[in-house]
């Protein structure tokens, strides 16, 4: 089956121009006036799935959203959505994005914040008069649906983001940075609207920087340093399966003990009286496990710890880092 | 494709009248046209002519200012704020969002020019200028406040409907004084016309502070475009040909000729001659095919621009 969104060598580079505003359009190059933004990006997005799209700040994670919604045009390279161009009216009409931070109408109603949206996708009013009720549920806007969006929380303008780009029953969601500003309740609500929407069978492509979230719901994800690919695949691919570190949590050990600890362990922290030492070594850790069970103080917790999304997008670039300041001062010597 | 257009129109309609800019202007044309009052009760002749020349001159110039004002900052707003992200995305195309700002900004300037030409309307029918024998009649028969106003929504809906089938001459209303300045106001509809194209366009590209200014300037050649012309020509008359002009003034003669080909031509719009015409006045077809052939190649340049750029 065909990729519902296939990108193919995908750049941005933005070019500013003597009043200082930044476009992709005109072929300038001057000095320092370039801006790398994105550079031969391939991915895949199958049907079906949650796909995260990762990066630091500046990583052209935006960028690359922008470019699939037709708000920016790429410098090269080609991206396709359900197998058509970007742009196309027909693709759109399947498609509910909702961008980084969205600015409403704020004058608007919830109501009539849906109502507009839905004129725009060509819903009839009778159609717009039975979804709106329901999506409005949907994010718990209710009892908000007369209340001008100027009254609306944060998270409540991110759920009637969220509710604008499902109106259309839409078969791919696209989401930039959807829990961005977000309590951890109103996270929660998100993530689970969006594994609701995998549930119903659609797509959902997300940006994000919150890792524990995009670990616990993306089927594949997409880690990008900037404009750069550095790794893609499913999780269970990405990340090791082996335990890579063992956690040890004790309550008053003797000096014997903390001296051994602080040797062995790659990190001891104390907090509240207890003190938390993390070891690379099984061995370590089990001997430490021993001796407090022997008396020399008390074993709260023990932990062995797989390597986590955030672990290997820290560990993937801080090595890209590295490999960019060898190259720099490489360059810096042969230049000398 | 209608529907969305109009939804987008509907929207800048409400978007536009909640702007604290429009009342401010509005107050000051309710403040002219009374003070156009005043200074006709103190002239000592040719009154009717004072009020008259205020009252049409107010509303020109406050329609031009609303368009400004009002105009450029609407598409600059969902640029900066990047409401437009949520709008393009959807299946509509670029242009159905130019268009359904411009619309819903020219539905603004025309419902202020009717709210503004009622008003004088008012102002001159109290002034007893304009007590023709229709309105005689009703007052003979009891009009109340509320006939008085229904009396009058109903005669510019029908003028400006009689205008549009362009029948030439208007000839609802018992007087020449009202005649001219429905007409003078329809005219007016067609000048914002063109002129709220250029701001859409100005606006899909510039700040808000450029696109006024260059709202300004449109304006200002477009009202001296045929100046401008004569002015070429009589470079050109003096020095004896183009071939004898000096550097300086050959550079001013081919400003000069370029600005009024590429300005619109606001004479065509020109109010003055219409009130100054007691007699029946007449609205040629010309006028309307070119306020509306005009706007929409400015908008079709507007168009062609906001479909190249980047949204930031």
């Amino acid at each position: 089956m065909a990729p519902l969104i296939e990108i193919r060598g995908l750049s941005k580079v933005y070019v500013q121009d003597f009043l200082g505003t930044e476009h992709g359009r005109v072929k300038i190059r001057l000095k320092n006036r370039r801006r790398v933004a994105l550079e031969n990006l391939n991915l895949n997005v199958e049907e079906g799935q949650i796909f995260g799209l990762l990066g630091p700040n500046g990583a052209g994670k935006t960028t690359t959203i922008k470019i699939l919604m037709g708000l920016h045009f790429q410098t090269s390279g080609t991206a396709t959505m359900m197998g058509r161009p970007l742009g196309d009216n027909m693709v759109k009409e399947q498609i509910g994005f909702l961008p980084e931070n969205p600015f409403f109408y704020d004058y608007l109603t919830g109501d009539e914040f849906l109502n507009f949206y839905g004129q725009l996708y060509g819903m009839s009013a009778a159609a717009r008069r039975q979804r709106i009720p329901e999506l409005l549920k949907l994010v718990g806007l209710s009892k908000a649906a007369g209340v001008p969006l100027r009254g609306y929380s944060k998270g409540m303008l991110q759920r009637a983001g969220l509710a604008q780009a499902l109106l259309n029953d839409p078969k791919l969601v696209i989401l930039d940075e959807p829990q961005s500003g977000l309590d951890p309740f109103g996270r929660k609500e998100v993530r689970d609207i969006i594994v609701r929407l995998k549930e119903e069978g659609k797509t959902v492509m997300f940006s994000s920087h919150i890792l524990s979230d995009a670990e616990m719901i993306c089927d594949r994800v997409a880690i990008l340093h900037q404009g750069h690919l550095i790794a893609e695949g499913h999780l269970s691919e990405l990340l090791s399966t082996r335990i890579n570190e063992y956690e040890v949590q004790m309550r008053g050990p003797s000096a014997e003990l903390l001296e051994m600890v602080r040797k062995a362990a790659r990190t001891v922290v104390e907090g509240q009286g207890d003190y938390f030492a993390s070891f690379a070594n099984e061995k370590d850790a089990l001997e430490v496990t021993r001796r407090l069970a022997s008396g020399e103080g008390t074993l709260m917790a023990y932990t062995p710890r797989r390597e986590s999304l955030e672990d290997y997008f820290i560990r993937e670039i801080e090595g890209k880092r590295a490999q960019e300041r060898d190259a720099a001062s490489t360059g810096k010597e042969s230049a000398k | 494709m209608t529907g969305k257009v109009l939804a987008i129109a509907v929207n800048t309609f409400k978007e536009a009248v909640r702007n604290r800019i429009l009342y401010v202007l509005l107050f000051f044309a309710i403040l002219i046209l009374l003070g156009a009052w005043v200074a006709s009760s103190l002239a000592i002749f040719g009154q009717e002519k004072i009020i008259r020349d205020l009252g049409v001159a107010t509303i020109n110039i406050i329609s031009v200012l609303i368009a400004v004002f009002v105009g450029v900052g609407l598409v600059y707003n969902d640029l900066d704020k990047k409401t437009i992200y949520t709008i393009v995305s959807k299946p509509i195309s670029r242009w159905h969002f130019l268009v359904g700002k411009f619309l819903g900004l020219l539905l603004t300037i025309f419902v202020n020019i009717l709210f503004m030409t009622f008003f004088f309307l008012l102002v001159l029918y109290f002034r007893d200028f304009t007590k023709d024998s229709v309105l005689e009649k009703l007052a003979v028969e009891g009009i109340s406040g509320a006939g008085l106003m229904f009396y009058y929504i109903k005669s510019a809906v029908l003028a400006t409907g009689q205008a549009l089938l362009t029948v030439g001459s208007l000839g609802f209303y018992e007087t020449a004084t009202t005649q001219g300045i429905m007409v003078s106001s329809f005219l007016t509809m067609l000048e914002m016309t063109i002129i709220t194209a250029f701001a859409v366009l100005f606006s899909s590209f510039s700040s808000p502070t450029l696109s006024a200014f260059l709202t300004v300037i449109v304006f200002l050649i477009g009202r001296a475009n045929e100046d401008l012309y004569f002015f070429a020509n009589m470079l050109v008359h003096r020095a004896g040909g183009v071939e004898n002009l000096a550097g300086g003034q050959f550079l001013t003669y081919w400003f000069s000729l370029a600005a009024c080909h590429v300005a619109p031509n606001l004479e065509f719009f020109n109010q003055r001659e219409v009130i100054a015409a007691l007699g029946k006045p007449e609205i040629g077809f010309y006028p309307i095919f070119y306020g509306l052939a005009y706007a929409a190649s400015v908008l079709a340049i507007a168009t062609v621009v906001f479909n190249r750029r980047n949204f930031k």
